[in-house]
């Protein structure tokens, strides 16, 4: 390969590439620009909505269906819908952030270590994996949550446990064959300490496919997470989180169906546009991952 | 094949892989095709054949397999001349040949190609012998229209039998013992160099008029190189028809060839008898590379090189693609290409140290 | 500078929790070299040979089966810790495979300056910095490449970072595992001129592995021959390609194709494969193969003794071989 053009005209070509790929279809795209949207909701939240919006109470504003003046309705406690949901999404969604992101971490850190040295730790870590992945998920998660109790922490807790499995398991296969190239040969050659090979080099190179099913991983996340709090888990009864707002919802939903509707609903289109927005990465760097 | 010229259409530009490639496969001798990697030697030998992937595309220039040119004939036609006419033979024989079938499953399966001859060849009786002299019987329209006329007459079985009892006959012309056995053998069960024979019997078994062989040995070792080298060489002429031997082994080539031509970027730089190339070279890559090849005597402290690297296709050099790394160019090198032109006997050189005399 | 004695390298087949030992990969199965300071020793064989499995286990990628690997004095085969570390400092490898040796998401700056900080070769990060770009520009290459990556050079170029990053924690003996087949001719010029010169002037031993018989001759000073795990003939350059000894060296030279169609010699061709290392023929593993084989071939495995200094030859018979090189040269004009 020539070294006279430079390395950004070879850029601008994998980018034209990538482009050409992302542009095809336009379902990931809509996903994609849904979820970007979301994501600005959770950071501006606050600032748009002002959280006594959700804290007051006002009775004699209470069950009113959606009209010009609250665009959604209001709930039991007299509260602008609208709003509630806005400032429930940035919990949903920092919560989602944070149960993939601490399962990445523990994820990744076991299955290199694992992958790399093998051995008796390498086995015993993936029948404890195995375990974990005998027991359906949710139901996993929910035990841990009724064992660790109430509260929003110990939710994120629980889920975070059930998350972990699968990223070790990934990143471990792809460990396992990336050991064996020659690059690794090479570094081991010069001396250089497993320790330092795993984080430096065999980390960043196996950790694509584990990051792409992380992308895939956020719309069901919210959607577990929401489901545990609708069932009681989590945060407390005025706390803004959608499925807490089902929860209260439920006992009116022949009068006031908007109140489980509304939640609901942005429940689905956020773990949906996610969910597409994960497809779409994927379809992209899976013919890279294959380089 | 004259004045070639092939494209790649890729994101990245477009890469000019053969530029005007000119040169000449006369009956029954062997030419080698050598060159470095990138140079276009393989990329000549698809475009002979047809096996070119979609983004390639031959922007000038035409191919002419006895007298046919093979840029204007369809695909039918083509897939003909590739059972009947053309053998081709690839380097890595673990790749070519098929896991999951047996060697005499995948031999047939070349016979049954051709279920005319092998009607023919069932009435003469089944030897190799009796199958090259009912090809050479054989008529252009014969091959075309073979299929309807004589192969209706004989069950799928007897076929079957035929091809078998050829599949044995050809494994033994490529000196392989016990072929019965090898026939029902998968390819992992067979060494690298008793592959490479069977991929040699496969292509024997059309009995081709041209037998193009791409760096067949380069993936084995020296003294299976050598097995081969020595099949190919009792081979050459009796069987093979024309051979297109293409590597970038220049001692394969002294050994096998009759006439050579040396690429470099996608264009013939020279070409000239076997002898006459070694002991004349003439062009300043040939020499450059021959300089540079380590070879067993010759007492040399340093290696001689040749500056620089081979260019980049996508934006090749001006005028002579060689230039840049040329120790003789000059100022008419950088504007104009030079053309294969005759400057002695049996050697032309595209080069304008030559001069430009008519070839 | 380096001694090898009895060195074998075995892999179990099957084994681990459930299955048993079926048998062994007996990849190199006794081998015994020496190499002089200074000097270029080529060591050749086919595939199957074992000279890559040699040179793992000298630089200890792989843990020998048995055998002792004498540095300077000292055996390094069983070392372990901090001993170890400062004994693996004096070994370089380049490898053979320029797409694959380096990271491709390191930069090169990176890739030397690593083992420099990792051994503690350097004080500072500026101190390292400096020597990367003296190495970069000793296997001549600029010193703006330093912020590029791997898929951005040749293979050429590739290999001759390989080379700089070997020189990194200042080795005296580097192996060479096949550092040119993957390359060119014209490139492989390069590299070879480059080894050479640096040899010359930072004094450094090499063990040169390869199966290509000319570049081994062009480059060594003494040459091994390997065949299915072990020795076959140990010798000065001339004598393994004038005078060679053992059967098997003497058809393995005949065998190269010479690039020049004047000359003709009589070329030895082997019958048969080269047999699997699983199953190693008993008494002497060429026996299988050699125009000259007896019964009591099959019976004794010969032992690899000196005949004449400094020449080792495993054979039991004292052969008088012809000279599998041409005998006349022409030379070409060039």
């Amino acid at each position: 390969m020539a070294t006279r053009r430079s390395s950004w005209s070879a850029l601008i070509a994998e980018l034209k590439f990538t482009g050409h790929l992302l542009i095809q279809n336009k379902v990931v795209l809509t996903g994609t620009m849904i979820a970007a949207g979301v994501l600005v909701i959770a950071a501006i939240g606050p600032f748009i909505v002002p959280p006594s919006a959700a804290a007051n109470i006002e009775t004699p504003r209470r069950l009113q269906p959606p009209g010009s003046e609250h665009w959604l309705g209001t709930d039991d406690y007299g509260r602008d819908l609208f709003k509630v949901i806005i400032l429930s999404i940035r919990l949903d969604v920092l919560a989602m952030l944070e149960i993939v992101s601490a399962g990445l971490f523990i994820g990744v850190l076991l299955g290199a270590f694992s992958g790399f040295i093998g051995g008796k730790l390498d086995e015993i870590l993936m029948r404890i994996t195995d375990i974990f992945f005998s027991i359906p998920a949710l139901i996993l998660a929910l035990a841990v949550a009724a064992a660790l109790g109430r509260g929003l922490n110990n939710l994120v807790l629980a889920i975070i446990v059930v998350q972990w499995p699968g990223y070790t398991r990934i990143l471990r296969g792809q460990v396992l064959a990336e050991k064996e190239r020659l690059y690794v040969d090479a570094l081991r050659g010069l001396g250089i300490g497993r320790f330092r090979i795993i984080i430096r080099h065999i980390i960043p190179n196996t950790i694509y496919p584990v990051l792409v099913q992380a992308t895939l991983d956020l719309g069901g996340v919210i959607l577990t997470f929401a489901g545990l709090s609708f069932l009681g888990f989590g945060v407390s009864a005025l706390t803004p989180e959608l499925g807490r707002l089902i929860t209260a919802g439920q006992t009116y939903i022949f009068q006031a169906p908007w109140l489980v509707a509304f939640p609901g609903l942005t429940i689905l289109i956020m773990s949906l546009a996610f969910n597409l927005m994960g497809d779409g990465i994927r379809d992209i760097l899976d013919p890279r991952l294959r380089r | 094949m004259n004045n070639v010229r092939l494209n790649f259409h890729t994101f990245a530009g477009e890469v000019k892989a053969l530029d005007g490639v000119t040169f000449m496969v006369k009956k029954g001798e062997a030419i080698g095709l050598v060159g470095e990697s990138g140079c276009g030697k393989s990329v000549t030998a698809l475009a002979i054949v047809g096996l070119l992937p979609e983004n390639a595309y031959l922007s000038d220039g035409e191919i002419l397999f006895e007298g046919q040119n093979l840029r204007n004939i369809s695909q039918k036609e083509m897939r003909n001349i590739r059972a009947h006419k053309i053998a081709m033979v690839f380097q890595d024989p673990t790749t070519f040949l098929n896991p999951v079938l047996t060697i005499g499953e995948q031999l047939e399966e070349v016979f049954l190609l051709t279920p005319d001859r092998l009607a023919r060849v069932a009435a003469a009786g089944e030897t190799f012998e009796v199958l090259r002299s009912v090809d050479e019987e054989c008529t252009e329209t014969d091959v075309e229209t073979g299929h309807a006329q004589t192969s209706s007459k004989l069950s799928k079985s007897r076929l079957k039998k035929v091809a078998r009892a050829l599949s044995v006959d050809v494994l033994k012309q490529v000196r392989l013992a016990d072929p019965e056995r090898i026939l029902r053998q998968y390819p992992h069960e067979l060494s690298g160099g008793m592959k490479q024979r069977c991929m040699i019997a496969m292509a024997l078994a059309r009995n081709p008029v041209l037998f193009i062989a791409d760096e067949i040995t380069t993936a084995l070792d020296v003294t299976v190189q050598a097995q081969i080298l020595e099949l190919l060489r009792e081979l050459k002429h009796e069987l093979l028809g024309s051979t297109l031997l293409i590597t970038h082994d220049l001692g394969v080539v002294a050994e096998l060839c009759d006439r050579v031509a040396v690429m470099y970027a996608g264009n013939i730089v020279e070409i000239a008898e076997v002898n006459e190339l070694f002991a004349n070279p003439l062009h300043p890559y040939t020499q450059g590379l021959m300089r540079a090849i380590p070879m067993i005597g010759r007492r040399l402290e340093r290696l001689e090189t040749i500056p620089g690297s081979v260019p980049d296709l996508i934006y090749p050099p001006s005028g002579c693609r060689f230039h840049p790394r040329c120790p003789f160019a000059f100022e008419k090198c950088k504007v104009e290409k030079p053309q294969l032109s005759h400057v002695r006997q049996e050697h032309n050189a595209a080069c304008h140290l030559y001069g430009e005399k008519e070839s | 500078m380096l001694e090898v004695r009895g060195l074998k390298k075995w892999f179990p087949i099957g084994g681990g929790i459930l299955s048993r030992v079926r048998g062994f990969v007996k990849a190199v199965d006794g081998v015994d070299l020496e190499i002089k300071e200074g000097e270029t020793f080529g060591l050749v064989g086919e595939s199957g040979s074992g000279k890559t499995t040699v040179g793992r286990c000298i630089i200890r990628l792989l843990e020998p089966t048995e055998g002792q690997i004498i540095v300077r004095g000292q055996d390094m085969a069983k070392l372990k810790g901090d001993p170890f570390r400062r004994m693996r400092r004096k070994l370089g490898i380049v490898f053979q495979d320029p797409y694959a040796s380096l990271d491709p998401r390191q930069t090169i700056k990176s890739a030397l300056t690593e083992p420099m900080r990792y051994h503690k070769i350097v004080a500072s990060e500026e101190d390292a910095l400096k020597r990367a770009k003296d190495l970069i520009r000793r296997v001549g290459l600029n010193e703006d490449h330093l912020y590029r990556f791997p898929h951005e050079f040749s293979g050429g170029q590739r290999q001759r970072i390989a080379v700089a990053r070997a020189l990194t924690t200042d080795p005296d003996l580097i192996i060479l595992d096949e550092p040119t087949s993957f390359l060119d001719v014209s490139v492989q010029a390069q590299i070879l001129n480059l080894l050479s010169d640096l040899q010359k002037e930072l004094h450094l031993t090499y063990l040169f592995i390869s199966h290509n018989l000319s570049v081994i001759e062009h480059m060594s000073n003494r040459v091994g021959v390997m065949y299915l795990g072990a020795t076959m003939e140990t010798a000065d350059k001339e004598m393994i390609y004038h005078r060679p000894e053992h059967p098997y060296t003497h058809a393995l030279i005949s065998a190269l194709p010479i690039p020049n169609p004047a000359l003709k010699r009589h070329r030895v061709v082997l019958s048969g494969d080269i047999p699997s290392p699983i199953n190693i023929p008993s008494g002497c593993r060429f026996r299988t193969r050699c125009p000259h084989s007896t019964s009591y071939c099959a019976e004794k495995e010969p032992p690899l003794i000196a005949r004449h200094s400094g020449h080792m030859v495993s054979c039991h018979y004292d052969l008088k071989l012809s000279s599998p090189t041409p005998v006349t040269e022409t030379e070409y004009k060039t």
